[in-house]
């Protein structure tokens, strides 16, 4: 079978931006950023509230994610 | 297992890059993903492929997103961590991953405690797919080949 090779997109300036969003973001929270990455189209205490508060922003396209409480590194499995 | 070796299709991810203390920054390997279950589709969100996973992982928040009002509703079982400690319980529901336009089912297990949005385990996700890091150049990436079983 023939296999189709789907790569999603990256640049550097694109990926420090996100790294500049998560840092601003609210810790313990959920945030939506926009299909870009280029910034944060709603935040929330919960998937649900940010989803919900994205929605109504009109955003598209984004993706949900959570900020720990402390940014540190971890080994992953399975809490933090 | 007794896989068959084609795949209909490869998806390619850029790590991504989370914050550290002190400037510093780290990369992971992140999967956009979504939940379903009967008629809920959640909105796509970041899942980390976690090798040393045993389950796949979810922030308890999420269960309300498919339609799940008590998490503690489901399978429960205790969950340990790389140090000592207390296991936490963790609880299984079965839902259907949704990976790009592929979507399959799974016993996802939710947790109040996770710190994070998602974790993909073996069982789950790392036994449906050849999953390839490739850590070499400057962006690096890693790509999920589907397993078909014969």
């Amino acid at each position: 079978m023939a296999s189709t090779l789907i790569e999603m997109p990256v640049s550097e300036q694109a990926e420090d931006r996100r790294l500049a969003l998560l840092r601003s973001a609210p810790l313990n929270s959920w945030i939506a950023l926009s299909a870009d990455e280029s910034k944060i189209v709603a935040i929330g205490k919960t998937f649900v509230e940010a989803d919900a508060i994205a929605k109504d922003s009109g955003a598209k396209n984004y993706v949900l994610t959570r900020t720990p409480d402390v940014w540190i590194s971890r080994s992953l499995s399975p809490v933090g | 297992m007794d896989f068959s070796l084609a795949v209909s299709s490869r998806l390619s991810f850029p790590y991504k890059k989370v914050p550290l203390p002190d400037g510093n920054f780290d990369w992971l390997p992140i999967v956009p993903v979504q939940l379903s279950r009967s008629t809920f589709l959640t909105t796509q969100f970041e899942a980390i492929a976690d090798t040393g996973a045993f389950d796949c992982l979810f922030h308890a928040d999420i269960a309300e997103a498919v339609g799940i009002k008590d998490i503690t509703t489901g399978i429960v079982k205790p969950s340990g961590g790389i140090v000592k400690g207390l296991p936490i319980f963790i609880y299984g529901h079965e839902v259907r991953l949704v990976i790009g336009s592929d979507n399959f089912k799974i016993q996802a297990f939710f947790s109040t405690e996770l710190s994070v949005s998602a974790l993909l385990g073996r069982n789950g996700f790392f036994d449906k797919y050849i999953v390839t890091f490739d850590p070499s150049g400057d962006s690096p990436s890693f790509s999920l080949s589907r397993l078909r079983k014969k």
